[in-house]
């Protein structure tokens, strides 16, 4: 059951709405955009997307791992709240990032992976999101969401390349306004002016850079057209995000979204949103931060606060209610596989073209270990089914799977922060 | 046998290119001396000349071409043990190969306009460009920028600066955000202000005495109003019990105890109740001094904790009869009144009171290193740009890592002794206008609030002004009308004035003219044979960009537009000048990252079990000796042979600490003369460069020895053949990297390179990954027992005695391609030293290809020689060596 008109309905709804105020030049420069999203829906299929979700205080790997690689490992008890979609993802052991230390400070470098986070001398760089936005964000009407649940506080997994983390959106029900509810005409033509602003600047040094290339001899002149050239690329997705600002927002059949109080309502609330963004194309790249401290509250099983019980000391009662908290948190997980996977999309569904990360940055909340990471991949198209087990004492770079998930994004990147190569063992479907 | 090999060399030279064929006493020398061993049979050294073509517009062939030449004038080839030809015959050879490589650079010319291209600003050029235009001397835009490529070993050249649509998009964001940074929120001026609060006051030093960290302080006693107690259960669950403080006084003081707060406490002691209202500049002052913290008072920080301590090795050991050997004190391992009681080592500096070192920093980038004496408050003031939510930090990086416990059954600090520093008070004055608007924005609004509409006049005036020194140049007739019009439409459309105006100088700067260097002085028409000049105002450009890594000032510029700049004796007046202007160290530290790879300085971190004792003090105190070292060069105009060996060196405490030399007290880096029979000397065994040099566990002789031969003595590495695994550096202590590289090295075709790359790596091998000195190698932990050292450390890990297994000897013996010997690091530095001018011509070559953002070419090398030849009368000096450069037509030229 889907609560959202079909994907091709809302682009056909949303062409129509553009097409009354384009002029033909504009025509030209929207082409590689939707005239390219139609084109290739036949030829390459539907775009692809990626969500990355971070727990920050680890995940128990007892009941998380299972203890063979390959392809007929028996499921544990995380991964059996997963069974359904047994060929749909993929399980990682054995790798980290290397060189992140520093416990919890390790929450910001997740998608980072820069070195030694937590020092006095340490500086962030740009996360896995927001290095694929630079490249492919100007193809939605938003280039990324970075969102959280937490009890408090803006922090997030995604950080610019200045290595600034971008505040999150703790209110899935804000978000949600703000990409399928009409905004006022006033703050939509004041951003469209700000665009419009940007191309006029483009255009005057345009022709200045046309009149020196005439002039200079062939090696400057080439130098120049590389200028001129990226001016005019600038200019061309300058239009093209004003013209979004005109566009009339996609239409979806729910009306709104609660935020909720305790955390799997939380979740269910995010997970639900984004649902939505993703079949709506209104954005490609999602990051979810989960900072689980302070939630207890309204989960089964569990009486003490998530932090807490990460330090569970090895005490059986509180190992146990951490099993509970972890596993509502992959009963949660469970629903978003599910709303994506039953959400059909060309000949697959949208979890085939959309790459879920889920991971910690924490091995062993016990004793802020940052090895070992607990990752698993789901969707996106790869060759899935499989438990990827990798040396526990020499851990394998996790930024190499970074690089894996650009590649499938179809971004040209050999290398994203500590990497080393791409993911062995992990084909493209 | 191949059918091709039958003919004559010379013939088929003749089939492919027969203009080049015609000079048969060339091809004869080829084929007499060259193509027994280099043909497609035998291709000795995977070279083959019969197939190599004398087609010079490919710039691989060229390359290739130009090789066969430098080994033939270097004598390597034909190799010794084959028959040598005759001297002339040698000479003519390369004389005819010299002119055709010549002549073929010369053709290029004609395309290129000149041996350089126009390029954009690199992203440090960029910043400081936009720091001096807008007056914003802490404007940080450069990482918003995407990395720059690199070419020649530099950022500067042409070819490896591109621009994509991201580069131009942030361009945009950049000039948006360095122009709205410009100007100020308010029309009155900000009153400057005095805020003074206690330190024992702040928020942070309240949360680091809540945990153990730090003590207030009454006198010197333990202020009261202070208790500990423990949060928990400790009997039923001790997992998460713990002790804390609470403290309810007045204190005079708050001494801090350990180094770093953990995680949860980053910034340190922070002067977090101190808001600054607007951005500008502030004075800090603050007051601290050094103690030693007994229990519940504060004594004087009698003997200094070093950080780098051996108990089996030197500079300490104990002898056969446990007598302490070499070391000031009789017991240099003490036991502290802790609870419980933990051995510390404290000698060194013997019974001396100790320094203590506190860094500030902002927002994580240190500001400075201030001493704090025992005992003894010591006031400093620091001047900083303090936006609002700015909080200045402070670390002390000579105390420990760990400080007291938290353990339920110690009583927290109570039952501590250890290093620490105490905080008195915190002064804030600020801000600090000297003119309002600030120069920011008048430069770009004029001295009128921004609300006030000038006069079209004067706003072209303003547009002009801010052009021309964007430009750096005077502007063409009309050429302001660009970016006028810009304004005026903007204006039309019912942008607000000041909206308007910043759009037209965003324009501005993201126009070719601002963004290019090589533009100023229009365009360049090169003359056939020879080298266009480059024109004033692109020579300026050139020169300020050189020595300032920034744009021209009004100087510079008025010497272009009269034309007087090209004057040999004007020039060398600007030179003097501007190395003596503040603006230089953006030279001396962007071109020693670049020459030096100082900018790789933090590619690796130490392994925390090898290397304890490395810290953020020694790291910045490492790139501060390096920069302070090159600027003794330039300013002293010293030997270019003070990068090999030196008989004064640059240091403060923490590099005496790690070279082994004592009385060096405190953060600042002073000159202080080298010890006999110490190592050190020069900049090639300066910790920052054996750091950039090895990776974070091991190091690896043929890393270092390429470092050499590239960076000192200039001859660059041939490509990695194929094929060929690299040597993987082993801390087990099963083999050694010695063993491991002869192995290598045994196969022919691995040892003409490795001949030339490990000699100098060989030499520096008794310096481990953090440059610190070693007789034996480092082991991983684990593994059979054997001889241990200890190691005192006083950050990262918060334990402070690490034992630490030894391996083998080091070796730092070699021999050279030559076949010369070295037993030692010395005998190696002797070799080095007898080549003066190969040291001179390195640098050269460097700063050449740095201040021109080109490489050089084969006919370049006789102008290359020239100043050589002229820089030798200064025994090659490295400000004469600057000046020459600057004097030669290879700089002044297009």
């Amino acid at each position: 059951m889907t609560h959202i008109a079909a994907t091709p309905l809302a682009r056909r709804t949303f062409l129509r709405g553009a097409g009354a105020t384009l002029a033909l030049p504009f025509l030209d420069a929207m082409r590689p955009v939707f005239g390219a999203a139609a084109a290739t829906a036949a030829a390459t299929g539907p775009p692809r997307r990626m969500l990355s979700i971070c727990t920050n205080l680890g995940v128990l790997e007892r009941h998380f791992y299972p203890t063979t690689g390959g392809r007929d490992y028996a499921l544990t008890p995380y991964l059996e709240t997963l069974k359904d979609f047994r060929e749909k993802f993929t399980i990682f052991s054995g790798t980290s990032l290397p060189d992140v230390t520093g416990g919890h400070s390790a929450e910001i470098t997740f998608l980072t992976g820069a070195a030694h986070p937590g020092t006095a001398s340490f500086r962030n760089s740009i996360s896995l999101d927001q290095y694929a936005a630079d490249r492919i964000g100007h193809l939605t009407r938003v280039p990324s969401l970075t969102l959280s649940v937490a009890k408090g506080g803006s922090q997030s997994i995604s950080c610019t390349a200045n290595g600034v983390n971008l505040p999150a959106e703790r209110s899935a029900a804000e978000v949600f306004k703000g990409l399928f509810m009409a905004g006022d005409a006033a703050a939509i033509a004041k951003q469209v002016e700000n665009l419009r602003t940007g191309r006029s600047i483009l255009d005057a040094v345009a022709d200045r850079a046309a009149a020196l290339q005439k002039k200079l001899g062939t090696a400057d002149a080439s130098r120049m057209d590389q200028y001129f050239t990226s001016v005019r690329e600038v200019e061309r997705r300058l239009l093209i995000a004003e013209e979004w600002e005109k566009v009339p927002k996609p239409k979806v059949s729910v009306a709104k979204i609660e935020d909720g109080e305790w955390l799997p309502e939380k979740l269910a609330s995010m997970y639900e949103l984004i649902h939505l963004a993703f079949a709506t194309d209104s954005t490609r790249l999602i990051t979810l931060f989960i900072k689980l401290d302070g939630f207890s509250e309204h989960i089964p099983g569990v009486a003490t606060d998530a932090h807490g019980l990460s330090h569970h000391v090895g005490r059986v009662d509180k190992l146990e209610e951490l099993k509970n908290l972890e596993l509502a948190q992959f009963g949660q997980l469970a629903g978003l596989y599910k709303r994506l996977d039953s959400t059909k999309e060309a000949d697959g569904s949208l979890l085939d073209h959309t790459q879920v990360l889920y991971g910690s940055n924490l091995g062993n909340g016990n004793n802020h270990d940052t090895k070992n990471l607990p990752v698993i991949l789901a969707g996106g198209g790869y060759k899935h089914g499989q438990h990827l087990a990798f040396d526990k004492d020499n851990n394998y770079p996790l930024t190499n799977l970074y690089v894996t998930m650009l590649q499938r994004m179809g971004i040209e990147a050999d290398k994203f922060s500590s990497s080393k190569g791409t993911m062995k063992g992990l084909e493209f479907a | 046998m191949n059918l091709y090999y039958t003919k004559p060399l010379a013939l088929i030279l003749a089939l492919t290119l027969p203009s080049l064929a015609e000079d048969a006493n060339q091809m004869a020398f080829f084929e007499k001396h060259c193509t027994d061993c280099h043909d497609d049979e035998t291709t000795k050294g995977n070279f083959n000349l019969t197939a190599l073509q004398m087609d010079f517009t490919n710039p691989d062939n060229l390359i290739k071409w130009k090789n066969v030449y430098d080994r033939i004038e270097s004598g390597e080839m034909p190799p010794k043990k084959k028959s040598r030809p005759p001297e002339e015959e040698r000479l003519a050879a390369l004389a005819t190969l010299g002119h055709q490589l010549t002549d073929a650079e010369s053709k290029s010319l004609v395309a290129t306009g000149g041996r350089t291209m126009v390029r954009r600003m690199n992203r440090e050029e960029y910043q400081n460009s936009m720091r001096d235009l807008l007056d914003l001397p802490l404007l940080h835009v450069a990482e918003m920028l995407p990395e720059d490529g690199q070419k020649y070993g530099f950022d500067k050249v042409a070819g490896a600066l591109d621009i994509s649509h991201i580069q131009m998009t942030k361009y945009l964001q950049t000039a948006d955000v360095a122009l709205r940074q410009a100007m100020v929120p308010t029309i009155e001026k900000p009153e400057n202000k005095k805020w003074r609060q206690l330190a024992s006051a702040q928020d942070s030093s309240r949360q680091a005495i809540s945990s153990n960290m730090a003590v207030p302080l009454k006198g010197h006693k333990l202020a009261p109003g202070f208790a500990t107690h423990y949060v928990g259960n400790p009997k039923d669950d001790i997992g998460n019990t713990y002790r804390t403080a609470t403290f309810e006084g007045e204190a005079d003081s708050v001494a801090a105890l350990c180094n770093i707060f953990g995680a949860h406490m980053p910034q340190g002691i922070q002067i977090d109740k101190f808001n600054a209202p607007i951005g500008g500049w502030y004075t800090v002052k603050f007051s601290i001094w050094s103690l030693r913290w007994n229990l519940t008072t504060a004594e004087p920080s009698k003997r200094g904790m070093v950080q780098t301590y051996t108990v089996s090795g030197p500079p300490y050991f104990q002898d056969k009869d446990g007598v302490w050997q070499d070391t000031p004190l009789k017991t240099p391992i003490v036991q502290t009144n802790a609870t419980p009681p933990w051995m510390e080592n404290v000698e060194f500096y013997g019974e001396k009171e100790a320094t203590h070192i506190v860094r500030a920093s902002l927002n994580g980038i240190p500001i400075g290193y201030y001493d704090a004496l025992s005992m003894k408050p010591t006031e400093h003031e620091l001047k900083i740009w303090l936006n609002p939510g700015d909080h200045p930090s402070f670390h002390v990086m000579t105390a420990l890592g760990g400080g007291a416990t938290n353990w339920p059954s110690q009583n927290g600090v109570k039952s501590y002794e250890g290093p620490g520093v105490a905080f008195d008070w915190f002064e804030v004055n600020g801000p600090f206008n000297e003119q309002w608007p600030p120069a920011s924005q008048q430069c770009l609004f004029g001295d009128k609030p921004i609300s006030e509409v000038l006069p079209v006049a004067e706003q072209m005036k303003l547009l002009e002004t801010f052009a021309a020194r964007a430009f750096r140049r005077s502007l063409e007739v009309d050429e302001i009308k660009t970016y006028s019009n810009l304004v005026d439409c903007e204006i039309k459309r019912g942008s607000p004035y000041a909206e308007a105006m910043l759009t037209g100088y965003k324009a501005i700067l993201c126009s070719p003219d601002f963004l290019f260097i090589g533009l100023e002085s229009g365009i360049p028409q090169a003359a056939k044979d020879t080298l266009a000049t480059a024109g004033d105002y692109a020579l300026a450009s050139r020169i300020s960009y050189f020595l300032w890594n920034s744009m021209p000032d009004a100087t510079l510029l008025n010497l272009a537009a009269n034309g007087t700049l090209t004057q040999p004796a004007v020039l060398k007046k600007q030179v003097e000048r501007m190395l003596v202007d503040k603006r230089s160290n953006n030279f001396i530290k962007h071109f020693t990252n670049e020459w030096l790879e100082l900018k790789k300085i933090d590619a690796t971190t130490p392994d925390i079990n090898l290397y304890p004792e490395y810290d953020t003090w020694l790291h910045d105190s490492m790139l501060e000796e390096t920069l302070a070292t090159f600027r003794r060069m330039i300013m002293q105009n010293r030997s270019v042979k003070e990068i090999v060996a030196a008989d004064s060196i640059m240091i403060n405490q923490r590099l005496a600490e790690l070279y082994g030399i004592r009385d060096v007290l405190g953060a600042e880096i002073r000159e202080v003369k080298l010890p006999k029979d110490n190592p050190r000397g020069g900049i090639m065994t300066q910790a920052s460069i054996l750091k950039v040099t090895a990776n974070g566990t091991a190091t690896s002789p043929v890393l270092r020895g390429v470092w050499v031969m590239e960076r000192v003595l200039g001859i660059p590495r041939q490509p990695v053949p194929a094929n060929v695994p690299a040597i993987e550096p082993d801390a087990t202590g099963a083999v050694t990297i010695r063993q491991m590289i002869e192995k290598h090295r045994a196969d022919a075709a691995c040892a003409t390179c490795h001949s030339k790359m490990d000699p100098g790596g060989m030499a520096l091998e008794k310096f481990d990954v953090i440059g610190g000195f070693r007789d034996r190698y480092r082991l991983a932990p684990g593994g059979k027992e054997g001889d241990t050292i200890i190691i005192v450390q006083s950050s990262s890990s918060g334990r402070n005695r690490v034992p630490m297994r030894l391996g083998s000897e080091v070796d730092a013996s070699g021999v050279l391609d030559n076949g010369q010997t070295f037993a030692d690091l010395n005998s190696y530095r002797k070799l080095l030293l007898d080549q003066e001018d190969v040291l001179a011509r390195n640098v050269v070559r460097q700063l050449m290809i740095y201040s021109t953002g080109a490489g050089i070419r084969f006919s370049d090398r006789p102008a290359i020689d020239a100043i050589i030849a002229k820089a030798e009368a200064s025994k090659y000096g490295m400000r004469s060596m600057i000046q020459e450069v600057v004097a030669s037509s290879l700089f002044q030229a297009k």
